[in-house]
């Protein structure tokens, strides 16, 4: 998977409900996350949702995701175009759930702690170097094993799971 | 190289040898499920015309209940029912109501909990069965596609080893454990998986056990291993479904790090209010005056629970001015309770107590607890974030059962230590 885009640079032990406020569960738990993904970071930095770009990263510290969000957040996070959370560790439910709705939250301790708010990276997660552009400068990382890369790729779990078992999951009646 | 409990269990359920950070998929033992059906996929199965892998091993747990907004209401747990004879799953692998109880207790009463196995549970507090010397994973959202394999992605988490000494005194049980290791760990948990180690695990009850395990996803670790020692094994003795095989952690096993812990330093915390991230130590909250307190659901409502909070309101009354509800976490530990006369005790002394199930920890549910605005809760059950048991201008602190049933006694936050002799 490549990645490309504007980096939005974030501290360490940042909980879910730093990026969307859980007063908009209701919005997740009814599946309106084009609507729940208007409040993201809203009390931080309201511009944000005017600023971010489809393809741009979230480059998070220690201990990304904690705290109650069901699905909601990554939801909203793939609404506003984030392709990635790349992060210097995760909290457990986070990274799981991130990955299963195919939004790719990866653990890069070193290179999130060289990248700065602003920056443009290039990133195969495949490969052992991530371009840091607008620096010129190249920083060694450790490659994502394919097995997630796969599961990301097919757009999360459920996709996936459908693959392998040679169906073509139909829709979902319910939301949540 | 020497391996971790972890990597042990993840290499046979993935049939490869495996060190942390390897991806893999692995062979589950048991899905364990619950009566809240709208948070997975339920209907993928029907709608794609796909089979359990193995209907065998799907188990539910009839525990959060006849609360319809959030679920299916008592009415329509036909619902699943029908769904477990369309897919051939046996129907005593249904705990219904009778013999009903929390979805992270029932399959340890029914020997479906074997160490040395993978074991799924859909709803959040999974991990709670790491007790067993199992790798216990919440699956949330992604259980259908589990049942429908058979096996589940794992990414090698990195483990810390939490070495226990000394001895855990009494009125402290697994909440306070588990609290004090958020505390002094928060920023070094996360992602990882926790495996203890230490003479001091002899002196944890299984119960205190899965109470401390129970607090992995506030802790945001992926799980916690617990060694299978004499009192598993006891536990197991004519229980375990199967033959099985602990799994031990090699002496050269590799850890990120290691924590030592002396449990006679331990003491009851108090969480919140109103937040789980806020804990401090019980002399901090002591004197706030309660309106309710609350035993029960997998965080509190398991046997040695009970049997403290009986201990401290034997011969005692509740103040009052307070309500004091108790759900026992299962119908066994329900019979049990009432076999050692805890309930007897509960009821002489003013509480009431629930049918089994997530009781008032789910959103105040039925249970005579249902807080209103401005009323304060002191309760051993799961979360304690505003609206969790009634009104969301309640607040709401954590605290084990032997404080709750102190605060009941005394109207206010209160140390049950002048209780327990």
């Amino acid at each position: 998977m490549l990645l490309s885009g504007r980096v939005w640079k974030f501290g360490d032990n940042l909980r879910s409900n730093y990026f969307i406020s859980g007063k908009y569960d209701p919005l997740g738990r009814a599946g309106k996350f084009a609507e729940m993904a208007t409040h993201v970071l809203e009390d931080v930095d309201p511009t944000f949702v005017t600023r971010v770009r489809k393809g741009d990263i979230l480059a998070v510290g220690h201990a990304f995701g904690t705290g109650k969000h069901l699905d909601g957040p990554v939801n909203a996070f793939k609404e506003l175009g984030i392709s990635a959370v790349l992060g210097k560790s995760f909290s457990a439910a986070w990274e799981r759930d991130s990955i299963n709705l195919g939004l790719p939250s990866l653990v890069y301790e070193g290179l999130v702690e060289q990248l700065e708010d602003g920056d443009t990276l290039e990133l195969d997660t495949g490969a052992t170097v991530a371009r840091i552009v607008n620096k010129g400068v190249t920083v060694p990382v450790n490659p994502v094993p394919d097995g997630i890369l796969e599961i990301v790729d097919a757009g999360g779990i459920a996709e996936f799971t459908a693959r392998r078992l040679g169906i073509v999951n139909k829709p979902r009646v319910a939301a949540h | 190289m020497g391996q971790t409990m972890t990597e042990k269990i993840l290499s046979r359920a993935s049939g490869k040898t495996v060190k942390a950070g390897d991806f893999g998929w692995a062979k589950v033992h048991v899905v364990s499920l619950i009566d809240s059906i709208h948070f997975y996929d339920f209907e993928f199965f029907d709608r794609n015309g796909v089979e359990v892998w193995d209907p065998t091993r799907i188990l539910f747990s009839f525990d959060h209940l006849m609360y319809p907004q959030f679920g299916l209401g008592v009415a329509k747990l036909k619902i699943i029912r029908d769904w477990c004879e369309r897919h051939h799953v046996p129907k005593e692998n249904i705990f219904d109501i009778g013999r009903h109880g929390i979805s992270h207790q029932t399959p340890a009463e029914d020997g479906w909990v074997l160490p040395g196995t993978v074991y799924i549970g859909a709803d959040t507090q999974a991990a709670t069965l790491g007790a067993f010397n199992t790798f216990a994973l919440a699956t949330l959202g992604e259980t259908a596609y589990v049942m429908a394999t058979g096996d589940t992605w794992f990414l090698a988490p990195k483990c810390v080893r939490v070495n226990l000494t000394g001895e855990l005194p009494r009125g402290v049980l697994g909440k306070d454990i588990y609290m004090r290791l958020m505390k002094d760990l928060g920023g070094k948990l996360e992602g990882r998986v926790i495996e203890f180690s230490g003479p001091g695990i002899a002196t944890m009850p299984l119960d205190v056990r899965m109470a401390v395990a129970n607090g992995t996803p506030h802790i945001g670790a992926l799980t916690m291993v617990f060694p299978a020692d004499r009192i598993v094994l006891d536990y197991l003795e004519g229980r375990a479904r199967e033959p099985f095989e602990p799994v031990e952690a090699d002496a050269d096993a590799q850890y990120e790090a290691v924590y030592e812990y002396d449990l006679s330093t331990f003491e009851p915390l108090i969480s919140g209010p109103d937040d789980p991230t806020r804990i401090g130590p019980l002399n901090g909250a002591a004197g706030t005056k309660v309106d309710a307190g609350y035993i029960g659901s997998c965080s509190s409502g398991r046997l040695e629970d009970l049997a403290l909070a009986a201990k401290v309101l034997k011969g005692r009354k509740v103040d009052p001015s307070v309500r004091l509800v108790v759900t026992p976490i299962s119908t066994e530990v329900m019979k049990l309770a009432a076999d050692a006369g805890y309930l007897s005790t509960f009821l002489e002394a003013g509480a009431t107590v629930t049918s089994p199930g997530c009781g008032a920890c789910f959103y105040g549910n039925q249970s005579p607890i249902h807080l209103e605005d401005g009323q304060t809760c002191i309760t051993g059950s799961v979360e304690n974030w505003p609206g969790r048991m009634g009104s969301n201008k309640a607040h709401i602190y954590l605290g084990n059962a032997a404080v709750v049933a102190a605060s009941a006694v005394e109207g206010r936050i209160a140390d049950p230590a002048k209780y327990l002799g």
